[in-house]
């Protein structure tokens, strides 16, 4: 039987119409993509004015809360520290999408506040929504100059918030007390923190413990009141031991506690101890400013961060203490900072920091003295626009040529470029201290660059990259360029790489390949990972032709990779390589061979070796950063006894050498010279040792131990032998050096002798 | 009465009941059967009867239907393009961080470019 349907065309007509309305509304309320998000909620494809229109809605549904959930509450802005794209600080940028790998169309505040508002009155109190909304209010009132109404969001939260959540309560209680703080209201401040420890029930709050004791310290510093701020610290912080091993021994919660949490009681323990060995003052300061584009726009609603030493080497945490967001004239304020050093990290979102640049340099760091009233401006630049070499442009001829915009007030700029390896990439500065916004040059200089060597796995076997020993010397190899731009002073002004997000910004692609020279047997070896076939090749091309500097550089290049996988043979490999480097230095002297073999001078004790290259080095790179050269060579200026003459070099470098890593000679050097501790305490507080990555030395501190043992034995005599001691160090007279240390007490001394034998 | 008398008979009778009623609907018929104009035509055409099979013709529309949920379930919008907020991956490439969306596209304007 075949069914068969008589139907008139205008009922089918309409009967179509009407399908397709259905299907239609259907799909617009369907998800588009398979997701866990329940029917009727829009899916994480959503497009921005689709989830507007749909947050427009004044009438409350399910559907609507859910919607509020996912995109306004969920896109993490409650957290500073976490809610947004890119971190960008001093000694680096972290940048990540969001935390629930959900790319949500990004709202401005205009946008998200009137949902943020129905949400906090009449949303449903389920999980933690309540607070997330309360706190987003309370970031954007409390930096929009509107304390009062951020507390009171931060009440209704309190106040709607279901019975049994404690932890939310005394979050949002915690937001309270520092918005209070910030209004100046310490004793309502003091009051409400000491509520909540009385309502804190036996459960352990390791985070919880430490706010609440750095929050009443820094109330007791404002009130004057160091000496019991110092009490309730060093009390928090012995309590934090008890708890965080209590902790430990119940398996399971103990992975998500870190000591990290317990920095800004540390921070403020070790500030404790600083002002008692100086007899410093404690008086809170404050920092402030305003960060904008170059072009005079606000940057409203960024992060920042002020950052103490500590917490620079990790990326931002929830539990730092200084994090505040810019209102809409993009202003920031910190107060009650502890005097200390720091650094500012800016938190961007993506639209915000596209096709711009905060320039920071390495090393930044703002040092607040008590009292202090401090302004930091941050100033956002334009990146910088590149002419050529872009877009995989083919360079075959002699000289290659690169070209970018001006940037003003630039007095100089730094030409960098990048190989990409199997691991990474490879970073090769190409020139510095270029005076125009040009560079030309004959294209084997870059041939001749040494870049830094990475490593891959060959038959179970770590051998050196041969991409990487090759560089710009690898014909058809695609490589990237980028130019920094700096001031009269040093200070960077703008650079070419950053987020490129939109066909806007993303400008010329950096990249060009090169094809003037054809590969040499050694390099075809070298590619194949025969390099001890390789290094033969280019001996014997080298020996064929004594001008051939190329092969002379590869020699030494593949000499110094060995070094850097084989430790046990560098004095051998050193020894071997000298030869070549010295006729390198006859072909085409060059900085870094320069300073190379001053170095083996060092180590071999030649000293007029060590001076003749030292001396032509520093005429090489006359327009380079000497800085670490210069320090290098004052360190062995003190192994040969000349004090005097490192202490002038010393003094004359640690101005422009910010990290003041080699500061603990000057001041063995001040000592041996001057003689007073007083004098060295002085250029200890003015260069005070920054390395990043790994332990610091607080010279300030070993020299106050010192002072207070010299004290003790008399000055005068304590000086001498503290100088005899110093000297046999530096001379290498272990057997008078061991003898004077194998005596009983001067554990100050002993500590500022082990802390120089430590540089580095 | 033979045949033709009851024939006659009737036919005076129906004439006599009959001859209040008058036809006056020819014209409309006339256009119902043999339409004139466009607007007697689309008439015709929107009251045509069709017979579709049943069989046939739903696969096929269940087949569009599956089709088209599918393409949505896929994410696919007209113009091929992720929408602004549509999930999108980061690269960084020589030293820049583009989507990667649009530096494949760059990419690949540059390779025709380079072809032409």
């Amino acid at each position: 039987m075949r069914l068969k349907i008589r139907v008139k065309v205008k009922h089918l007509v309409s009967g179509i119409i009407g399908l397709g309305l259905l299907f239609g509304a259907g799909a617009m309320l369907m998800p588009s993509e398979a997701n866990d998000f329940p029917a009727g909620t829009a899916s994480p494809g959503m497009v921005k004015s689709e989830l507007l229109r749909a947050l427009d809605d004044p009438k409350p549904s399910e559907a609507k809360w859910k919607l509020i959930q996912t995109y306004v509450l969920g896109d993490g802005k409650d957290r500073l520290a976490s809610g947004y794209r890119v971190y960008v600080g001093s000694n680096f940028t972290t940048s990540g999408g969001s935390s629930d790998g959900i790319e949500r169309p990004a709202l401005t505040w205009e946008e998200k506040l009137p949902s943020l508002r129905d949400y906090l009155d009449n949303g449903p109190a389920v999980g933690t929504y309540l607070s997330q909304a309360a706190m987003q209010l309370a970031l954007y009132d409390g930096s929009s100059g509107e304390p009062d109404r951020a507390i009171e969001a931060l009440e209704t939260a309190e106040r709607r918030n279901p019975a049994g959540q404690e932890g939310i309560v005394k979050q949002l209680r915690f937001e309270q007390v520092k918005l209070l703080m910030q209004q100046g209201e310490y004793s309502r401040a003091e009051a409400s923190l000491d509520e909540i420890d009385r309502e804190a029930g036996n459960y352990i709050d390791l985070d919880g413990d430490v706010k609440s004791a750095k929050l009443k310290a820094q109330i007791l510093l404002h009130q004057g009141r160091p000496s019991e701020a110092q009490a309730l610290v060093q009390q928090a912080i012995s309590n934090y031991a008890v708890a965080y091993k209590k902790l430990m021994s119940q398996p399971g919660d103990a992975m998500s506690e870190k000591p990290a949490q317990l920095e800004p009681l540390e921070t403020l323990r070790q500030y404790f101890a600083a002002m008692q060995s100086t007899s410093g003052s404690y008086a809170p300061a404050s920092v402030s400013g305003t960060v904008l584009r170059s072009n005079g726009e606000a940057m409203a609603r960024v992060a920042v961060f002020l950052r103490t030493e500590d917490a620079v080497n990790h990326s931002v945490l929830d539990t730092e203490p200084y994090q505040t967001m810019t209102d809409d004239q993009g202003r920031y304020t910190f107060t009650d900072v502890l005097p200390g050093s720091y650094q500012l990290t800016i938190g961007f979102d993506y639209d915000q920091i596209d096709g711009w640049s905060w320039p920071v340099g390495i090393n930044e760091w703002i040092d607040v003295d008590p009292g202090s009233r401090m302004t930091i401006p941050v100033i956002l630049r334009p990146l910088i626009k590149l002419n050529a070499p872009v877009n995989n442009v083919e360079l075959a001829g002699p000289r290659i040529d690169f070209d970018w915009e001006p940037v003003e007030g630039a007095a100089y700029y730094k030409l960098n470029g990048n190989i990409q390896v199997e691991n990474g990439t490879i970073g090769v500065e190409i020139r510095n201290h270029i005076t125009g916004h040009a560079w030309s040059a004959p294209v084997d200089t870059l041939y001749n660059l040494a870049s830094g060597y990475s490593f891959i796995e060959v038959d179970g076997k770590e051998v050196p990259d041969p991409v990487s020993l090759l560089g710009f010397a690898n014909p058809g190899k695609r490589f990237s360029w980028y130019v920094e731009a700096f001031d009269e002073q040093g200070n960077k002004l703008s650079q070419s790489n950053g987020y490129r997000l939109t066909p806007d910004t993303m400008g010329e692609l950096p990249f060009f390949t090169l094809h003037d020279r054809t590969l040499s047997e050694g390099d075809r070896l070298l590619l194949a990972y025969r390099d001890d076939d390789a290094l033969k090749a280019y001996k014997r091309a080298w020996a064929a032709n004594p001008a051939d500097a190329y092969s002379l550089g590869m020699i030494i290049r593949l000499y110094h990779s060995r070094e850097t996988s084989d430790r046990s043979a560098r004095e051998r490999l050193d020894e071997e390589t000298v030869p070549y480097v010295l006729e390198m230095m006859k072909l085409r002297p060059e900085q870094q061979y320069s300073f190379w073999l001053m170095n083996q001078f060092i180590s071999a004790k030649d000293w007029s070796g060590a001076e003749q290259y030292y001396e032509l080095g520093l005429q090489l790179g006359k327009d380079g950063d000497l800085t670490y050269v210069q320090s290098v060579y004052a360190a062995a200026l003190m192994t040969q006894g000349r004090f005097e003459e490192a202490k002038e070099l010393l003094a004359a470098v640690m101005p422009a050498e910010k990290s003041h890593r080699f500061v603990g000679h000057l001041l063995a050097a001040d000592l041996l010279v001057v003689g007073s501790i007083e004098h060295a305490t002085d250029l200890a507080a003015r260069y005070p040792e920054r390395k990043s990555g790994e332990t610091v030395t607080d010279w300030s501190r070993l020299l106050s131990d010192l002072s207070r043992e010299a004290k003790d034995h008399g000055s005068s005599v304590y000086i001498k032998e503290l100088k005899q001691a110093m000297q046999w160090q530096y001379a290498g007279d272990m057997s008078k050096l061991g003898q004077w240390l194998s005596q009983p007490g001067r554990p100050a001394s002993k500590a500022f002798l082990a802390a120089l034998a430590n540089i580095d | 009465m033979n045949g033709q008398d009851r024939q006659e008979t009737m036919k005076s009778a129906l004439d006599e009941e009959l001859n209040p009623l008058r036809f006056g609907g020819r014209a409309r018929v006339l256009e119902r059967t043999h339409p004139r104009g466009w607007r007697g035509r689309l008439s015709a055409w929107w009251n045509k009867e069709l017979v579709i099979p049943v069989v046939p013709v739903a696969a096929v529309v269940a087949l569009l239907a599956g089709s088209l949920l599918v393409g949505r379930l896929r994410g696919m919008s007209e113009d091929g393009r992720p929408g602004p907020s549509a999930n999108r991956v980061l690269v960084k490439e020589g030293e820049n961080y583009y989507w990667q969306d649009e530096y494949e596209k760059a990419v690949a304007s540059i390779e025709t470019e380079d072809s032409r």
